[in-house]
């Protein structure tokens, strides 16, 4: 479905990914770990083109992002696609949640209306019915005028996901979802991802261990030498984090606190 | 802190709203009555009352208003959703031009271009349309942010989704711009009510109610600057009518001032 081969990001020449190879095929959790700002959401922005990088390096007439190496989404290159079409079949949901208007009509039913003119108002609201049912959400709520200022954080980033299933993606980005929240609506919300992941490729981005422990497949980006983040790891989350101990990604897994020589988990424990 | 500073200063320039108006009303208290209000000017101004002179500055404001906000919207609208580029940056450069310009300088060009160009001369017509070029880079600057601030988390939001960009824009962006975009077109209008320079070269200081736009009409700011410069004897109607002038830009500006007390005592 998702195919990487040798693909490189650049801005302004300067390498943000380097020789990434990969392939995301059917329904599973995908992580997508490592430290802050070495390109995970930057990877997440370039599959469904919302950065649009031109093909091969720029030059100083032009400015920006390129890349080399090839991108595939459905056998169609990337750039192949028609952008908007391309975010309507793999969702993404943004590391801050916002949520639009005044309810959950306005960031279902309308949108749902506004990527599809043909559908009824009625099709719609059954959609945005499924939709909050798959995020977990449509037995919390009464109905879809429900004002949006009395949703809690948690509730409001799972109706960001099920905005983003209201396109009926095939595959489902999301970048960090649980940044911002509490730990029993960071439950809620990894729950709903593993529901999701029975159907659809779900790709997370985090740099949550624990969460990462809990998919089914991890790829670990590393920026060792400031030349673009490489795939150093990809496998189950024990292979990734456990296996090789002179690893980044076994350092990272298992990073000690200052705070009493534990690690994060234990820390959490 | 900032908080009291900020509390202090609007009610320091309340303080010295009131007292200005407290002695405009003075100064022309022996002109000021209800009929003041209604009455048709006599004696090139000095007794009688301005009425018509209300309304003329009524039609030739909303005119110029109903002409400049679709313009600047659709400018601030294609501006906002360019991508970075020469023709961008000059446009900017144009607004930020257009908005130091003195209104002396509007009111030759218009007089000039408008009103000798294509032979409207001292016309309500020739204000409006050089009132309207004047309020563009007024509106189109105030549009601009308020599109950009609406802008900033919905069109990535919205783009994520799939929506195209101009539903996104007209859909989503607008209607949460709204508050931005009202206080820009109230700007303009306290502008526009209170501008003397370009209209007094352009539509000129008829005094009577409007027949056409083919005729010369002062508004309410042109009227007290004419007044005071030119009538003698004209002094105490000046102040009549600027206190008039004063108390309607403050009504004008009554919903941007309580917007920004609310917005002052919410919590952040």
């Amino acid at each position: 479905m998702i195919r990487f081969d040798h693909y490189s990001l650049f801005f302004d020449n300067r390498p943000v990914l380097r020789d990434l190879s990969f392939a995301i095929a059917g329904p599973g959790l995908t992580a997508i770990v490592g430290a802050s700002g070495c390109g995970k959401s930057t990877l997440l922005k370039v599959m469904n083109r919302l950065i649009e990088p031109r093909f091969q390096l720029a030059d100083a007439r032009n400015p920006g992002w390129s890349y080399t190496g090839g991108a595939w989404f459905d056998g169609q290159t990337l750039a192949d696609w028609d952008g908007d079409a391309l975010r309507r079949r793999i969702g993404h949901v943004l590391q801050k949640p916002l949520v639009f208007g005044r309810t959950l009509a306005d960031n279902l039913v309308r949108v749902r209306r506004h990527l599809d003119g043909r559908v009824t108002r009625e099709e719609a609201e059954r959609l945005a019915w499924h939709c909050l049912g798959e995020a977990a959400l449509a037995d919390e709520i009464e109905g879809l005028d429900r004002p949006l200022g009395s949703l809690s954080g948690g509730q409001e980033q799972r109706l960001c996901i099920a905005r983003a299933l209201i396109a009926e993606p095939q595959v489902l980005c999301l970048d960090e979802p649980t940044s911002a929240l509490d730990p029993f609506a960071t439950a809620a919300v990894e729950a709903t991802m593993r529901r999701m992941a029975r159907k659809r490729p779900v790709i997370v981005v985090t740099h949550h261990i624990d969460q990462a422990r809990a998919c089914d497949r991890v790829l670990f980006l590393h920026n060792g030498d400031g030349d673009g983040a490489r795939i150093i790891g990809d496998g189950t989350p024990r292979e990734v984090f456990d296996v090789s101990k002179d690893s980044e990604s076994f350092r990272f897994a298992h990073a000690r606190s200052e705070i009493g020589g534990l690690t994060r988990s234990e820390c959490a424990a | 802190m900032l908080r009291i500073t900020s509390a202090l200063a609007v009610w320091a320039l309340v303080l010295l709203v009131v007292l200005l108006g407290g002695y405009l009303a003075v100064r022309g208290a022996g002109h000021l009555s209800a009929a003041y209000l209604v009455d048709a000017p006599r004696t090139l101004g000095t007794a009688g009352g301005i009425g018509p002179i209300l309304v003329n500055t009524g039609i030739i404001v909303g005119s110029s208003l109903l002409l400049a906000v679709p313009i600047a919207l659709g400018g601030s609208l294609a501006y906002a959703a360019g991508g970075a580029g020469t023709l961008r940056r000059g446009f900017r450069l144009l607004m930020e031009i257009g908005l130091s310009l003195p209104r002396l300088l509007w009111g030759l060009a218009g007089a000039s271009l408008v009103g000798g160009g294509l032979g409207l001369g001292y016309s309500a017509l020739t204000g409006i349309l050089t009132l309207t070029a004047l309020l563009l880079p007024i509106l189109i600057t105030g549009f601009i942010s308020g599109l950009a601030r609406a802008a900033q988390g919905l069109l990535p939001a919205c783009r994520a989704l799939g929506i195209p960009e101009w539903r996104v824009w007209v859909f989503y962006v607008l209607p949460s711009a709204r508050p931005g975009l009202l206080a820009a077109v109230l700007l303009a209008s306290g502008r526009a009510c209170g501008d003397a320079a370009a209209l007094y070269l352009t539509a000129g200081i008829g005094m009577r109610l409007l027949g056409g736009l083919d005729q010369s009409a002062s508004t309410l700011a042109v009227h007290v600057f004419k007044l005071a410069v030119d009538v003698g004897g004209g002094q105490g109607a000046a102040f009549a009518a600027a206190f008039v002038l004063l108390v309607l830009t403050v009504l004008l500006q009554a919903p941007l001032l309580l917007a920004s007390s609310n917005a002052m005592r919410s919590p952040s």
